[in-house]
């Protein structure tokens, strides 16, 4: 089993860049805290963190037999996620409106599963596309907006 | 001193008259010198006669002498005259002579003169002749020079600025031409942009207000599978 692996749970509900860089940010200030013997992890990560999170941490350090209140442990464990998370691989995509929380989750799954497991969709809103997206993966760089398409037809049938 | 026969003649004339006065003015004395001695004696009267036998010799001698004076004076006058006469015909002689001998120099100088002259003339006029043929052949093949040569340059020039000409009229055309294409490029660009823009307005507004969430969905779901699709191509 590898170990991005037993981050699953927790990397299986972020979909988007900006969520993986708010929950390396949290975990930043987690890792500091076990700095100080004065501060609980698990207050901390309640503090920093949705509880839904926090609780899948929580879990997921006990099935991997990981101490929390031991601070090197804690910090390793933390580390470690912070640094697959960095290492997540990702898709920028441009759309033209602001999608729902539902349909990100909707466009994440189809990337997963046509993709790479946790794949990361970092997302860019621009209206004058007006639909469609722009699509940039591993390397590739795609235009199939309908600002596109109509630029195009414009142009063909000035053309003619 | 030598004494013309001009300057001689006045004081001749004068002479008889002179004594005629003199005569005059001697038997008055006499007169008066009788009336005063009328009642002398006898030898006085001897004397009177003597005197009056004087007088007219005196008188005689004088009429004489005038007379010769005069003859002589007439002579004199006659020769003077004569030698006038002479002198007037040698004078005019030598005049008609030196006229003509000057007449004749003159006209043999004048001749030669005129000789030389025409000489000179004619060799002037010959060598100028000559001269003015070749100036005259010199001119004409200068003339025949200077107006090809003008002729040529006049061409060249004429040739040089009608090529200008047809150049700058030829790169006039050029530039105006591409003026106009590109004036007529940038004002189609502006247009279409113009009309892309106002198209693009109105298709987006059109979009916005016409498409759904669900809409978007649904063309986005199929971007990512024409997109799946380019890549796995």
């Amino acid at each position: 089993m590898e170990k991005i692996d037993l981050y699953a749970q927790i990397l299986n509900e972020l979909y988007t860049t900006r969520q993986s860089n708010l929950l390396i940010d949290a975990l930043g200030h987690a890792v500091d805290s076990t700095y100080d013997d004065k501060k609980n992890i698990h207050d901390v990560l309640q503090s920093v963190l949705p509880f839904d999170q926090s609780d899948t941490l929580v879990e997921i350090a006990k099935e991997t037999h990981i101490d929390l209140n031991d601070n090197i442990q804690a910090q390793t464990f933390i580390s470690d996620l912070i640094t697959i998370l960095k290492e997540l691989p990702t898709v920028d995509l441009t759309l033209a409106y602001s999608p729902t929380y539902e349909q990100l989750r909707s466009y994440s799954k189809w990337w997963r599963r046509n993709s790479q497991p946790f794949i990361l969709l970092n997302i860019t809103i621009n209206k004058g596309l007006i639909a469609g997206a722009m699509i940039g993966y591993d390397g590739i760089m795609r235009d199939y907006s309908l600002h596109k398409v109509l630029g195009t037809y414009i142009e063909e049938k000035h053309e003619k | 001193m030598n004494i013309t026969s001009d300057q001689l003649f006045p004081v001749l004339l004068w002479v008889p008259i002179v004594s005629l006065f003199i005569n005059f003015f001697l038997i008055t004395f006499l007169i008066v010198i009788i009336q005063k001695g009328k009642l002398k004696p006898k030898e006085q009267q001897e004397i009177e006669k003597q005197m009056m036998e004087t007088i007219k010799q005196a008188e005689q001698r004088t009429t004489e002498i005038i007379e010769d004076a005069t003859n002589k004076a007439k002579t004199i006058i006659k020769q003077a005259q004569g030698t006038k006469q002479i002198l007037d015909e040698k004078i005019d002689k030598m005049v008609t002579d030196t006229t003509d001998i000057a007449q004749n120099e003159l006209d043999s100088e004048k001749a030669t003169i005129v000789t030389k002259f025409k000489e000179s003339y004619s060799g002037l006029v010959q060598e100028f002749e000559g001269e003015t043929q070749s100036l005259m052949a010199a001119l004409q093949h200068d003339s025949r020079e200077i107006r090809k040569s003008f002729s040529d340059s006049v061409q060249k020039s004429t040739l040089d600025v009608l090529k200008g000409l047809k150049d700058t009229a030829q790169q006039q055309i050029i530039d105006v031409d591409k003026e106009i294409k590109d004036y007529r490029t940038t004002t189609f660009k502006k247009i279409d942009e113009h009309a892309n823009s106002i198209i693009k307005q109105i298709v987006t507004e059109y979009f916005n207000t016409e498409l759904t969430n669900k809409n978007q969905e649904s063309i986005l779901t199929k971007t990512f599978e024409k997109f799946k699709d380019q890549i796995h191509h």
